[in-house]
């Protein structure tokens, strides 16, 4: 149980994907518009890294690791991205089309964001169980969705138009991004 | 005509005397105490780096606004703050271009990119304190209190650790409650006086500059926590106290969370800061790597602040407490039940019509994308088959080495099935399938960090050859107990080797660490391998 | 048992010019009064006397559905003229030039059994002597007690006089407790109610003794009850949250929870009204100030012109000087002194520079928060402001309920930033308010 808690903290806080490790910015920009879209790309994201992790999870040790096939781990885990995605989007229509609705465009924005592969490498490389990969594509998930939303919430108070003319734009939002993952520096190495 | 009593606009006609100035003025009162303490213990560099702090500050805040065209602020002495506060956070040894960098950080790029006063989501001071602490070295080495280094060379100044440094290990500094509240301990130059800063305090509630709802809570928490956790065998008082008056938690709670740009506006929001702060303060100091984590609690805050200010929306007068909440709670509950799965309906098997009319199309795609697939993955296949031999051949050029370097009798290491608990792993060496010895691989905790190590040991008990794998030792000063000069002294050993007396090797001078480090590997590796068929060492039944 | 109040601020009393004289008549009698016709919140009243006619004290010269406005001095009417009126602009105003015999209207006079009168002959006499609520609002007291009839069970007297420079309802109850006591026990009885309470601000202690002393001794069974002296206490919302806890929602009044509040100058015309028969037509009214140079507390005429006051007050210091009919944060700004005051004027403060406090220029918003901290009616002015900046739009103003601000001036007064929040807070109320009348 605390290793369940640790791995979660880890994976939120110590080992945020965008602000630690600097892997998921792939989103449009209309992604951090507005809150609500935030929180969509948020929670796509999140489902797709779950689902990914879980089959790439599943793919590498009774396909890939049973027949000595490492060398295609890469080209494996990146179809399983659109894969996983097509079927995320049948079955969501077919059974939760509300939530399909919600979701709709963010789904495929999914598709371009690093952070998916990321997480599937990374479980592979620390030779999780399947509890911990899922858990730890989850929280995962849900960092990079905190991220956002902190970040669309943020723009509320601070204004992004006050730095000088070069700066405005992605610029100023890198730099913001830079000051949140400095924040998050004092969690590296966190361990429960 | 009937008559609407309508307020004048220019009520009311009475006016408080705050203003910014004042304000920010009282701040630098109330900083006055600490900022005097930490000259009085740490010598007059103290009050020349704040000096020089305050005045880049200043600098970078008038330059940037005249280049920008905007109007100079300087008048509200909040750059001046910001200056004073960088450099209370800092060691008294820090170089003089620390503060500097730091303040042209906060200054520019914290505060005025975002708009200036005000309008900044991160506090100023303190993100140029995090800023300098990836500098390695500088932050980290924190001189005694009344040790008082030079103004300009601070080579004599040696480095201890701060009390925060043994709470983080779970032990109590060598200091009474007193010596920490007075200040006689080591930390930076602004933090260690804990009366002052507490002095500090109480005159900024008195001048009602600060609400008592942020110190109060975030050291609050922080001793409620630090004491419901405390570890074994401390008096919970007592680690309370100690963890109250170390670190930078009072001069953070006080001065650095309670900023007003960055801390929220509504009452109930600044409680729940308050909390924020101090759990996740307890959170980093008990589970994080830095010892202490005020400043990263009160940064990470910072970015939650739009959260906590809607959260803690007043409740509008005449309305009941929490029906609010409760609206909300209905508003979310009712989204989610939306959420209820559907069975797909008969009516979209019409649909599969149009799909069979899309087949061929379909079944095209399909084709091309399989073919593709296949030419990558025979591509890929070919690629591993062709340079899988020269990575083989790599890796036997590696073992070749080791065996050279830790087992010159045998031909081969191979894998053993033994698991001990301070091994890496445990591999045996063969000669034409006799067995030469065990090569066991240890780590252990050196000057600098964990070393690793392979200690090859014969069948009789006897070192046969040492090869440090990793290290992270520093170069000058451990690197001479790693040459093989060194490591060749340990052949032919066993037992236990000591460090003085019989059965000893000879540290190398100036790199005691180091050397100890490698004998009590080295012991270790003797210990394993002696005992591989006992309790101590598992043996794995089955695949390893 | 006083319940908490949020938010309000800790003013200087600066009282201390009045506070220990006792109320006097002014030496000089003003020359003319103007009685305003649209003095109360309500219907214009009609004259009911024409230009002139001979008319004397306590004498109804104008009315509407629900008010009577009676003669304050004896005298020729001059006729219906356009006056200054202290709420802004100009509303024509009956004239009467004062003989200065005071001759009292002979159908008037108190009644034998005036102790025994019934419920509702009480709200008939105060209906035909023209009382209004003396603090501020002006709203008809015969109404208001109409409406509560019945429906309260809780009389509170409001003493909690918060404002700076004005003590005219502390020297009201330290001269005349007795009339005051007597007049809310017979507002009890008009309104049918279980409990009397007065609620005084804590630091009025000789006017706390005196009450508790007198109702003691009166057998008038009423609670003292002490609320903290913070500035805007004295708005009818706080007083019933200090007295009951009770919250006053928005739009609603305090008699949605139980209790209304009369102010003590209008007690005491009730008191005056039942038991010694005499309509509304003079009040005390505190002319104070550092500009003035014997500041003290008058009984002077309903309409008497402003510079009558000053006059009897010994006049002025200075030439530059600020006067405010009623207090300094709530008053409004007066440029001629010609405007007469109301039935509802409390006050009449001149004020030097140096007391009116620095008006600097306006700055960029800090974010310090104290103007949510100190806001008693829960509002957000910080939020309001920066809302007003981005764009006014007014769905989002909407959610910062600026309707229930009461303009007490507390936002205002604390900003270090120098904000005129008052303002901001008035501006979003009229977007919101056009918005809501186009859809």
């Amino acid at each position: 149980m605390i290793q369940a808690i640790g791995l979660v903290l880890i994976a939120v806080l110590a080992e945020n994907m965008v602000l630690a490790r600097c892997m998921g910015f792939g989103w449009p920009k209309e992604a951090t518009s507005s809150e609500n879209s935030a929180r969509r790309m948020g929670i796509s994201i999140t489902l797709v890294m779950v689902f990914h992790a879980t089959a790439a999870w599943l793919m590498n040790r009774f396909v890939l690791e049973f027949f000595g096939l490492g060398h295609l781990r890469l080209l494996v885990y990146a179809l399983l991205v659109p894969g996983v995605i097509w079927t995320l989007r049948k079955l969501l229509d077919l059974f939760f089309p509300a939530l399909y609705r919600y979701l709709q465009e963010y789904l495929g924005y999914s598709l371009y964001n690093c952070a998916v592969m990321g997480a599937a490498y990374i479980i592979t490389l620390r030779n999780y169980t399947f509890g911990q990969a899922f858990l730890y594509a989850l929280a995962s998930g849900v960092g990079v969705l905190l991220v956002l939303v902190i970040f669309t919430g943020m723009q509320d108070q601070a204004s992004f138009e006050s730095c000088p003319k070069w700066f405005r734009g992605f610029p100023i939002e890198l730099i913001t991004a830079g000051l949140m993952g400095l924040a998050l520096m004092g969690f590296y190495g966190l361990r429960v | 005509m009937s008559y609407r009593h309508t307020k004048h606009p220019v009520s009311p006609n009475m006016k408080d005397h705050a203003g910014v100035d004042t304000i920010m003025l009282d701040v630098l009162v109330a900083l006055t105490p600490a900022l005097l303490m930490g000259a009085y213990l740490f010598g007059l560099r103290a009050l020349l780096l704040t000096a020089v702090s305050v005045i880049s500050c200043m600098g970078f805040e008038a330059l940037y606004c005249k280049l920008t065209g905007r109007p100079n602020p300087l008048r509200d002495l909040s750059a001046c703050v910001t200056g004073v506060l960088l450099a209370m956070s800092l060691p008294v040894t820090a170089p003089y271009w620390a503060p500097v960098l730091g303040g042209a950080f906060a200054i520019v790029v914290v505060k005025q990119f975002y708009g200036g006063l005000g309008k900044n989501f991160m506090n100023p001071a303190l993100a140029g304190r995090m800023l300098l602490l990836s500098f390695p070295g500088m932050m980290t080495s924190w001189t005694q209190a009344l040790v008082r280094p030079g103004l300009l060379d601070t080579a004599d100044a040696v480095s201890s650790a701060t009390p925060m440094a043994y709470l983080h290990v779970g032990q109590l500094p060598p200091h009474s409650l007193g010596e920490m509240l007075l200040g006689q301990h080591g930390g930076a130059m602004g933090e260690v006086a804990g009366v002052m800063l507490l002095l500090g305090g109480a005159y900024l509630l008195a001048r009602r500059v600060i609400s008592w709802r942020i110190p109060v809570l975030f050291i609050g928490t922080v001793a409620l926590l630090s004491g419901l956790f405390a570890p074994e065998g401390q008096k919970t008082v007592e680690w309370m106290g100690y963890n109250m008056f170390s670190g930078g938690l009072l001069l953070g709670a006080i001065f650095m969370a309670t900023d007003y740009a960055t801390s929220p506006v509504t009452p109930r929001g600044q409680m729940l800061f308050g909390v924020g702060c101090g759990a996740l303060t307890f959170v980093l100091r008990a589970f994080g790597s830095y010892p202490d984590g005020v400043g990263f609690a009160i940064l990470t805050m910072n970015c939650c602040v739009w959260l906590l200010d809607r959260i803690g929306l007043p409740r509008r007068f005449g309305i009941p407490p929490l029906t609010e909440s409760r609206l909300w709670l209905r508003r979310q509950m009712g989204r989610l039940a939306k959420l209820k799965p559907v069975w797909p309906k008969g009516g979209q098997r019409s649909s599969e019509v149009k799909a069979l009319d899309r087949l061929p199309g379909l079944a095209k795609q399909a084709a091309a994308l399989c073919i593709t697939i296949a030419l990558v993955v025979g591509g890929l296949w070919l690629v591993y088959g062709v340079t899988g031999q020269a990575a083989m051949e790599q890796e036997n050029r590696r073992m070749q080495q080791l065996l050279e370097q830790v087992m010159p009798q045998a031909q081969v290491l191979t894998e053993t099935p033994y698991l001990a608990e301070d091994a890496l792993s445990i591999l045996a060496g063969y000669n034409e399938s006799e067995l030469i010895g065990h090569a066991v691989e240890v780590e252990v905790q050196g000057f600098g960090g964990m070393m690793t190590m392979v200690v090859g040991v014969s069948v009789n008990g006897e070192v046969t050859g040492i090869s440090v794998t990793a290290n992270s030792e520093h170069a000058v000063i451990g690197g001479a107990a790693l040459e093989r000069e060194f490591l060749d002294q340990y052949i032919g050993m066993s037992g236990t080797i000591r460090d003085t007396g019989w059965n000893a090797v000879d540290a190398v001078s100036g790199a005691t660490d180091t050397s100890r480090a490698v004998t009590a590997g080295v012991n270790k590796a003797l210990y394993i391998a002696s005992h591989l068929d006992s309790e101590d060492v598992e043996f794995m039944d089955g695949d390893v | 048992m006083v319940h908490s109040i949020f938010g309000g601020i800790h003013l200087e009393g600066r009282k201390e010019g009045s506070r220990r004289k006792p109320m006097s008549l002014p030496d000089v009698q003003p020359a003319q009064v103007a009685l305003p016709l649209c003095m109360h919140a309500g219907q214009q009243c009609q004259p009911l006397v024409k230009a002139g006619d001979t008319v004397a004290v306590g004498q109804p010269v104008a009315e509407s559905e629900d008010m009577i406005i009676h003669a304050s001095v004896s005298g020729n009417v001059v006729g219906v003229e356009e006056r200054p009126h202290p709420w802004g602009g100009t509303c024509p105003a009956l004239v009467i030039d004062n003989d200065e015999q005071d001759t009292p209207w002979q159908q008037d006079g108190p009644s034998e059994d005036w102790k025994q009168m019934s419920g509702p002959d009480i709200i008939e006499r105060v209906a035909a002597c023209g009382i209004v609520g003396m603090g501020g609002a002006a709203y008809p007291t015969a109404a208001k007690l109409r409406a509560a009839c019945g429906r309260v069970t809780t009389v509170i007297l409001n003493a909690a006089e918060s404002e700076p420079y004005i003590t005219a309802d502390h020297r009201l109850l330290l001269e005349r407790g007795e009339a005051v006591l007597t007049g809310l026990e017979l507002l009890r009885r008009a309104v049918d109610a279980k409990a009397c309470v007065v609620a005084i601000e804590g630091n009025k202690l000789n006017a706390i003794e005196g009450l508790e002393r007198t109702a003691r001794r009166k057998e008038i069974d009423c609670r003292v009850c002490a609320v903290p002296s913070r500035y805007p206490l004295g708005n009818e919302k706080q007083v019933v949250k200090a007295v009951t806890g009770r919250e006053v929602a928005s739009e609603g009044v305090a008699i949605d929870v139980g209790c209304v509040v009369f102010n003590v100058a209008t007690v005491y015309a009730v008191y005056q009204a039942v038991a010694e028969g005499r309509a509304l037509t003079h009040r005390v009214i505190t002319v104070g100030g550092g500009a003035v140079v014997r500041p003290r507390n008058l009984w002077v005429p309903v309409g008497t012109p402003v510079t009558d006051l000053i006059q009897a007050a010994g006049g002025l210091r200075e030439q530059k000087v600020r006067v405010l009919t009623g207090g300094p944060m709530t008053g409004a700004v007066q440029t001629d002194w010609s405007v007469p005051v109301l039935k509802s004027t409390n006050g009449v403060i001149c004020l030097l520079d140096w007391e009116l406090g620095q008006r600097k220029p306006e700055r960029d918003c800090i974010r310090c928060g104290r103007c949510v901290s100190v806001c008693p009616m829960h509002l957000m002015p910080i939020l309001v402001a920066k809302e007003l900046k981005l764009g006014a739009d007014p769905e989002e103003l909407a959610r910062f309920h600026t309707e229930d601000c009461m303009a007490c001036g507390c936002c205002s007064y604390i900003c270090p930033a120098h904000i005129p929040l008052v303002e901001r807070m008035a501006q979003a109320r009229n977007i919101v308010r056009q918005e809501e009348m186009e859809v």
